[in-house]
């Protein structure tokens, strides 16, 4: 299915077992591998991440396992923001 | 290429040129396969004075396939030879 990027500004996320996760702010693309690498959410459910004193997460793309009225994301245990930068950081090198 | 990662809301409003310098328009939206995450093409607010009529067309905007973009850096810079229908 083709989507327009900015149909997805605004959208719900769920995890696939029906938790709400957060609402979708931004999307993080990659040019050169010509790719969306993430998704950056804000309104985050505290009981799905533990932001500490951040605002947001990036959840990366290869969580989304459907995207249409709303997205889907598998299923995460309560993860600690940081731990989510750390793993973004080392994809990157 | 400089900036590998980019906001996506950064990128929309970015003025297009092609590799000779021409003033395309600027970036309206991107089309992405959503099962995969590929970007596949570029959704483009024609330049007033650009002849839109060698181009895909959609509404008033102009379509190019992503594989066109060279760069991204102040401006988008993609590949005259293949933003063309």
């Amino acid at each position: 299915m083709e989507i327009e990027l900015s149909s997805l500004y605004g959208q719900d996320i769920y995890t696939d077992r029906g938790v709400y996760v957060g609402k979708i702010e931004d999307v993080s693309v990659d040019i050169r591998e010509k790719r969306i690498s993430g998704l950056a959410v804000k309104n985050i459910n505290p009981n799905v991440f533990d932001l500490g004193k951040k605002r947001g997460v990036v959840i990366p793309y290869r969580w989304v396992t459907a995207i249409g009225d709303i997205v889907l994301i598998k299923h995460v245990r309560r993860r600690v923001a940081e731990k989510e930068k750390d793993e973004e950081e080392e994809r990157r090198e | 290429m400089k900036m590998e990662k980019i906001s996506a809301q950064k990128l929309t409003d970015k003025l297009v040129m092609d590799s000779e310098g021409t003033e395309m328009g600027v970036l309206h939206n991107v089309v992405v396969d959503a099962g995969t995450g590929t970007l596949t093409e570029l959704v483009v607010k024609p330049a007033t004075e650009l002849d839109t009529s060698r181009f895909r067309k959609e509404g008033n905007y102009i379509i190019m396939p992503f594989d066109a973009v060279k760069a991204v850096g102040d401006v988008i810079v993609v590949d005259s030879e293949k933003i063309r229908a």
